[in-house]
């Protein structure tokens, strides 16, 4: 194959199947044939990344770059999207005549995701990210109408106008930015900014541009939309929101962090106040829930305050553990999120109380909320023990005691209610209702390698880590070197 | 097949089988009784051959690491090892055989036989353990496997409570072991049995007296000394084979061997300790054997009795002990050859007991008996030759080893002598006023008179172990086995030789002969009829233990734990944790009611939010 073509095999593939499953939307109730396509798509993908992993190359002058941290999270996304589509099913809770319509939302979304980790610069970066973010929108308000409800489309716009506030804030901020550097490209402005970091106006602008990420991933106080987007989209739509936009936000993260200094010491303080207000919040209110989703979006919430100890720590170590704890969140959220998918009667949302019994009515679907739980609780031999240990050591390193306490006293506080979710699941009294749940191959297959992926992420962390250590020394980061971790 | 290997072989394969059982075989009781039998069979077999073959070596891993503290996991396969390694192995396989026939109709014998698997392994760790940690792994598991089967008919009341009080009672024994053992950690730095025996500074005068005794806690509850002695009739609850392999030939003995193990951390006082709890068990117990009914709370009794002679053995010889010149420790000699040679008898006479069990329908009163010697031949001669070497008839495995005790006593201690002499009086009186009901006289229930002779798994483990009972004193038998563990028994010489031999045939012939000629086998018991005062004196003496620990369970601790449940519900329970829990939920409520699930409100807070991190980044404050 061409060697210009061969770096960007992913981004082409998708593109490619994004037209070919538009294409598939034109006919009429081609459903089947657009998730064959959709599935046919994410498989495609995965191979290509794998084979793209370690290519190098630049496009449109340095905006858009593939190197060993783009292509490592690519790999990270596709496997993330295979997942959600073999965890889409057929799609029981979207209105039937646009079902195909739904898997080009979420290939285009895909798309945008994938190009968002390559961006280097601020154009090409807001390009992608409404990319990614635009389509989601849409998904969410393609949920069935039930018995009149009509959550969807309230949530549908809630999510957008917070999706687009908060990208106006970070442009506004990307605008001082530039106004100080004069460049869009981040590697340069990362070197322009350095001399007057110290001034409140690089600060307000790289503050106000951290927001549009900050709503991606639902920090506090830019997540108001999580839970009632999570409640109002179909179970489908939520698990994709809960997960892959995490990792793409993470990553956006990493590049724009790493703009300022080092030896700031202002962002530094700013982060761990909002990893700590989110921390307490998300877990204080997800103890109050019943609807799991709910309760899954306040937990979402808490995680992302956790990922942001990883940062407050501000070298390349934390930004390593920072990016390790999400994918081990996206692992663990999706596992959860199967659950909710296949127990849901036609579509519906799940109250806790309705997981009475599961161990009976589908044993591995209770083992694998029980291992995704446990993970999410930061149980060991769980990879969101490993996270978490990660982030307190990299954190309790660079001396934010206090935060790491505050950390730990969270996750006590979080066991509460995951736990209380599995004694639901594992002895709660189900009303003599033994039904199995019949679970395809597919599906199977799915919740083994989930528990498994959980699982040896948790013993084996090490070659992940050192292959995300190794893609941000790759990026030139302005930062002391990686602690040994 | 390298030494190393065959120890690990030996202590695996009933790991293996117990696995297997309990994970594939519970429900086929004939497929597991199969891979039990071969499995104990097989590591008979390599026992034998690796205690013949003479090699002694230690070999060790580490399994853990704490900082500076690992605990490992290794062999020490010495002579003493070996001896140990003998009794349970070839015992133990006698005694799987027995249970062949005796289980055969149980529902339950996939579970049973995987119990004495597990046991099986549990007990060859305590045997080759190479440090007290290890040890105490096994001492643990060993507890548990005993719970197992003690329990194993939990259908009934009875042997579920026998079960949870054996457990229990060695809890608290178990308790002390653990502290002593890690004050000696503490003390000397390490617990490997070999290191300890290079280490000569004893930690001061506190120290080097209360880390024996405290180990000797977990000998006094895993080998029932008083005064945690009262789970032992108890466990008389469950199988008859497990009485004899666990609760008499190798279990209990773990307590003599653990103390032979440690015998380089002894000193004169925490000895002199030790033989007086010997002393006063063996006492204890032979009083107590003497007024019970049941086949195997005789039995259990006199176990007891046995016990407490090793125990006193060991604390009489310390290894000041001068043998033709030379300083040995005889007590450990002494003790475990009456280990072995008890677990011979023991066994043989728990075996004939429940041969005759079998035969009777599962009749255990020995009032109810009678007249089965010509019932049940077989079992009649072998459990003679069982009494016959309990009560140290001449030229009987009891004889040799009950001598070398007595040898020790004489001249060490009088008053120990006196009593253990006593003892044997009584051994010998209540032994053969067992044997005299059950197989003389008139046959007395209707279970007895269809009692029949027992099948042929069942009788030729009573064989073997008769022989060896017969044989087994002898220095060539034993000393093949126990290497230079035999050359520790004390003999005696001259003037003391006759002493011995004189009282030991004296204490022998009274015992049994007024026995004999006391009791009549008859439907009640002799000494009730005639002296009811002696009568209930004994029977309060047995009983006065349970009864004072039911009082100090039910009216001291109960009440304290009622006390300390009220604080817990109050302060604890209360205020604490539904106090924190209960502030935590009301600030998740509060939090929630932010989200009112309007927009506007949203905006405001997303606008607020944004203004406050401005404000911030701008520097306001």
């Amino acid at each position: 194959m061409n060697a210009f073509i061969m770096p960007f095999l992913p981004e082409l593939i998708l593109l490619l199947g994004g037209l070919v499953i538009f294409v598939i939307t034109l006919g009429d109730s081609l459903e089947k044939r657009a998730r064959t396509a959709a599935i046919t798509i994410a498989l495609a993908l995965l191979a290509a990344s794998v084979l793209c992993f370690g290519q190098e190359a630049v496009l449109f002058d340095g905006a858009y770059r593939i190197d060993a941290f783009s292509q490592l999270l690519k790999l990270i996304i596709s496997a993330g999207f295979l997942a959600i589509v073999i965890l889409g099913g057929n799609l029981p809770d979207i209105r039937p005549a646009i079902k195909p319509e739904y898997h080009l939302f979420l290939t285009l979304s895909m798309t945008g995701l994938v190009m968002l980790v390559s961006c280097v610069d601020i154009i090409t970066l807001v390009i992608a990210l409404e990319l990614s973010a635009f389509p989601l929108y849409f998904l969410v308000a393609m949920r069935r109408e039930r018995e009149g409800q009509r959550i969807q489309m309230e949530s549908a716009i809630k999510y957008i106008m917070f999706g687009i506030a908060a990208n106006g804030v970070m442009l506004f901020g990307f605008s001082y930015l530039y106004g100080l550097t004069g460049t869009t490209s981040l590697p340069e402005m990362m070197v322009k900014l350095q001399p007057v970091m110290h001034t409140p106006i690089a600060i307000v602008g790289l503050t106000l541009a951290f927001c549009g990420i900050f709503y991606k991933l639902a920090i506090f106080p830019f997540h108001f939309w999580t839970p009632d987007v999570y409640q109002g989209s179909s179970n489908e739509t939520a698990s994709l929101i809960a997960s892959l936009p995490k990792v793409g936000g993470v990553a956006v993260l990493v590049r724009l962090a790493s703009l300022a200094s080092p030896d700031n010491t202002l962002i530094p303080i700013l982060l761990s106040a909002l990893a700590i207000v989110s921390m307490f919040y998300g877990n204080l209110i997800a103890l109050a829930q019943k609807d799991l989703k709910r309760l899954l979006g306040f937990s979402g919430i808490a995680h992302a305050g956790y990922a942001l100890v990883g940062f407050v720590a501000f070298n390349q170590a934390g930004f390593a553990s920072a990016l390790y704890y999400i994918t081990g969140y996206m692992v663990m959220v999706i596992a959860c999120f199967v659950v909710i998918c296949r127990v849901s009667r036609d579509g519906s949302n799940v109250a806790i109380s309705e997981l009475a019994g599961l161990h009976r009515r589908s044993p591995l679907l209770a083992l694998t909320l029980i291992v995704g739980l446990f993970a999410l609780a930061g149980l060991p031999p769980f990879v969101g023990f490993m996270g978490k240990l990660g982030l307190l050591t990299t954190a309790l390193a660079r001396g934010h005691l206090a935060l790491v306490i505050i950390a730990v006293l969270n996750a006590a506080i979080a066991i509460y209610y995951y736990l209380r979710v599995i004694r639901e699941a594992v002895f709660g009294d189900d009303g003599g209702d033994q039904t199995p749940i019949v679970l395809d191959r597919s599906t199977q297959a799915l919740c083994v390698l989930l528990i498994v992926a959980i699982i040896v992420l948790g013993v084996a962390p090490s070659p992940i880590i050192n292959a995300i250590s190794g893609s941000l020394a790759g990026l030139n980061l302005p930062l002391p070197p990686a602690a040994v971790y | 097949m390298t030494p190393v290997t065959q120890a690990l072989l030996v202590l695996l394969l009933p790991l293996v089988s117990a696995a297997v059982i309990a994970l594939f075989l519970r429900r086929q009781g004939g497929i597991a009784t199969l891979v039990s039998v071969s499995v104990a069979a097989a590591l008979a077999a390599v026992s034998l051959n690796l205690i013949l073959g003479g090699e002694r070596f230690t070999a060790s891993m580490e399994w853990l690491r704490f900082g500076n503290f690992a605990v490992s996991l290794g062999f020490k396969f010495d002579d003493l090892a070996a001896v140990m390694l003998f009794v349970v192995s070839f015992v133990g396989f006698f005694i799987h055989l027995f249970s062949t026939g005796y289980m055969r109709e149980d529902a339950a014998r996939g579970r049973y036989f995987g119990g004495l698997s597990i046991f099986m392994f549990a007990m060859l760790g305590i045997v080759f353990a190479d440090n007290l940690f290890m040890m105490f792994i096994f001492w643990e598991l060993v507890g548990f496997s005993s719970y197992l089967l003690i329990g194993h008919w939990h259908e009934r009341q009875s042997a579920s409570d026998a079960a949870k009080k054996a457990f229990i009672v060695n809890r608290v024994g178990d308790f002390g072991f653990l502290l002593g053992i890690l004050m000696c950690y503490w003390v000397h730095g390490t617990v490997n049995l070999t290191e300890l025996g290079a280490t000569h500074d004893g930690g001061g005068i506190i120290y080097s007296r209360l880390i024996p005794l405290l180990l000797f806690c977990g000998a006094i509850g895993k080998s029932a000394m008083m005064p945690l002695q009262v789970w032992l009739p108890d466990a008389m609850e469950g199988p008859t084979p497990v009485s004899a392999l666990i609760h008499a030939a190798t279990m209990v003995a773990a307590g003599i061997y653990m103390l032979c193990r440690i015998e380089v951390l002894m000193v004169p006082d925490a000895l002199q300790v030790i033989m007086w709890v010997g002393t006063t068990t063996a006492l204890y117990a032979a009083l107590c054997a003497i007024v019970q009914r049941d086949i195997k709370k005789v039995l259990a009794y006199s176990t007891l009795s046995q016990l407490g002679y090793m125990v006193a053995a060991f604390g009489l010889g310390s290894s000041s002990f001068e043998l033709n010149g030379v300083a040995i420790a005889a007590g450990v000699g002494a003790a475990m050859f009456h280990l072995t040679t008890h677990a011979f008898f023991k066994a043989l006479l728990f075996l004939g007991s429940g041969s005759v069990i079998h035969g009777c329908q599962h009749e255990q009163d020995i009032f109810k008996m009678g007249g089965l010697k010509s019932k049940m031949p077989l079992t009649f001669w072998t459990f003679t030759i069982g009494v016959a070497a309990i009560i140290g008839m001449p030229g009987f495995a009891g004889f040799f080893s009950k001598d070398a005790i007595l040898l020790l006593a004489l001249q060490k201690n009088p008053a120990v002598f006196a009593i253990l002499a006593l003892t044997a009086v009584l051994t010998a009186f209540y032994m053969v006023r067992m044997w005299k009901l059950v197989f003389f006289g008139a046959t007395r229930s209707e279970h007895a008179a269809h009692a029949h002779e027992s099948g042929f798994s069942m009788t030729l483990p009573l064989i073997v172990l008769a022989v060896l009972s017969a044989v087994g004193g002898y220095s060539g038998i034993f000393g093949r086995i126990a290497g230079s563990v035999a050359y520790l028994v004390p003999h005696a010489e001259g003037a003391d030789h006759t002493t011995i031999l004189i009282v030991s045939l004296a204490v022998m012939i009274v015992g049994a002969g007024s026995a004999w000629w006391f009791y009549k086998s008859d439907a009640t018991d002799t000494l009730e009829a005639k002296s009811r005062g002696l009568f209930r004196g004994l029977t309060v003496l047995k009983e006065s233990f349970d009864v004072l620990y039911d009082y100090y369970v039910a009216k001291v601790q109960q009440r304290f734990a009622m006390l300390l449940n009220f604080l817990e519900q109050i302060f604890l329970a209360g205020l604490i944790i539904r106090g924190c829990a209960g502030l935590v939920g009301l600030m998740g409520l509060g939090g929630r009611a932010l989200h009112v699930g309007s927009l506007h409100a949203y905006v405001y807070w997303f606008l607020f939010g944004l203004v406050l991190l401005w404000a911030y980044a701008a520097g306001v404050f």
